[in-house]
């Protein structure tokens, strides 16, 4: 039963389906069983890793009030400079590690890192507005600016990194149980293959939406 | 002469970012649920992209890949914030995270790399131009189909719908409408 809600709440709460973010990354990772298993752990890597060093960023740094108006815009900075660290972090880890395995990984790095989903799980995870100004404090009283304490701690931003890793193992496991039918002969020319995907995505996305509701 | 020609326009059509390539997809499927929404994604996505490739464009050649990759998507995120700044000033829908999302679309953080920077600058620009356009296309003709279809209204002024698709507002019909757009834009231009 623990199982199977927890199926549930990956299809529902699934940001390739109900956000279609990561669709592009998807349509690589279910290409063949390798691709999958290691732009999964490699999308899951970056969608903890983001989470955490961003929640840690906002925590440890006086960065509270990039989450208010108007510093809001300067968010998507923060953001891509937090990717960009890890992104190097792991090249330079993979490129320390050598041999034919690193090897083979670091192509995937390139893709995992700037993508819809990763960039999108670190904006859902630390929207704009989330640290609530707290009311007049004497701190506030005195020039300083205290916020409440952030929705998500360093073990919540973890379990929704991994949430979102997970979940796009289970787009990708979805669409490669039927990758070989969409791509086949039996389809007709002009639905073959990509169209077919963009297809097939919105009708589980449909019966995601009718289990979420 | 001809055959440059040609070369830059296929964005526009033939090579389109969204229904021949994939590309940038996400913004389309969920954001251009009505045709206001759909405008403002084009012109924020017009101004990222046109603006992050040409600044992008002046990156050193010989740095690694890796680098430019973090230099393309750090100016693209600099870029988002005049651009947000006058889409929050124009204050006509509002398409949520997926504006700051445009920042690292693939068109700026792969194609770019692949395409874009392997042309001359005099060719760069038009093709560039006819890449954004084709987006802008795409994303105004799903949007004006979806808000018809789902609400019956152009630009939120009522048309005379027989029969209103409520569902066309989902993503799920996004992706299924942006399917069957594929699949007409490949009888149209088959790939040779």
């Amino acid at each position: 039963m623990w199982i199977f809600s927890s199926l549930i709440s990956l299809l529902a709460d699934n940001l390739i389906f109900t956000k279609a973010l990561g669709t592009s990354t998807l349509m690589a990772a279910s290409k063949n069983r390798s691709n999958l298993a290691i732009l999964s752990l490699m999308m899951t890597l970056f969608s903890v890793l983001g989470c955490v060093l961003t929640g840690a960023a906002y925590q440890f740094l006086p960065l509270a009030e990039l989450t208010v108006f108007p510093f809001s815009f300067f968010q998507p900075l923060l953001y891509a400079a937090v990717i960009s660290v890890i992104y190097l972090l792991t090249l330079l880890v993979l490129y320390a590690a050598g041999g034919e395995k690193s090897r083979k990984v670091r192509k995937y790095v390139h893709l995992s890192a700037f993508n819809c989903a990763v960039m999108g799980t670190v904006h859902l995870a630390f929207p704009a507005g989330l640290f609530v100004r707290d009311a007049v404090t004497p701190a506030e009283f005195l020039g300083l600016h205290f916020y409440s304490i952030p929705r998500l701690s360093i073990t919540g931003s973890l379990l929704f990194g991994m949430q979102t890793g997970l979940g796009f193992m289970l787009a990708s496991l979805i669409l490669l149980a039927v990758r070989k039918r969409l791509y086949s002969e039996t389809v007709p020319a002009a639905f073959r293959g990509f169209p077919a995907v963009l297809v097939y995505i919105g009708l589980i996305s449909m019966a995601v939406h009718a289990i979420a509701a | 002469m001809k055959k440059t020609r040609f070369s830059v326009l296929d964005g526009l059509l033939q090579k389109n970012a969204v229904l021949a390539e994939g590309m940038v997809i996400a913004p389309i499927v969920v954001c251009c649920d009505t045709l206001p929404k759909a405008l403002i994604l084009s012109l924020a996505f017009a101004c990222i992209t046109f603006l992050t490739v040409i600044i992008a464009s002046f990156c050193p050649k010989k740095l690694p890949y890796a680098v430019k990759v973090v230099f393309y998507a750090l100016t693209a995120a600099m870029v988002y914030i005049p651009v947000s700044l006058l889409c929050d000033y124009l204050n006509y829908a509002s398409i949520g995270i997926y504006l700051p999302l445009l920042a690292v679309n693939s068109m700026i953080v792969l194609h770019s790399e692949l395409y874009f920077y392997k042309l001359r600058r005099r060719t760069m620009v038009p093709a560039l131009f006819f890449h954004i356009a084709g987006f802008c296309m795409t994303a105004i003709l799903t949007g004006l189909v979806r808000e018809i279809l789902a609400y019956g209204t152009i630009c939120g002024r009522a048309v005379d719908m027989p029969l209103l698709l409520q569902g066309f507002s989902a993503p799920w019909a996004g992706f299924i409408l942006l399917g069957v757009l594929c699949a007409l834009h490949r009888t149209i231009f088959p790939k040779k």
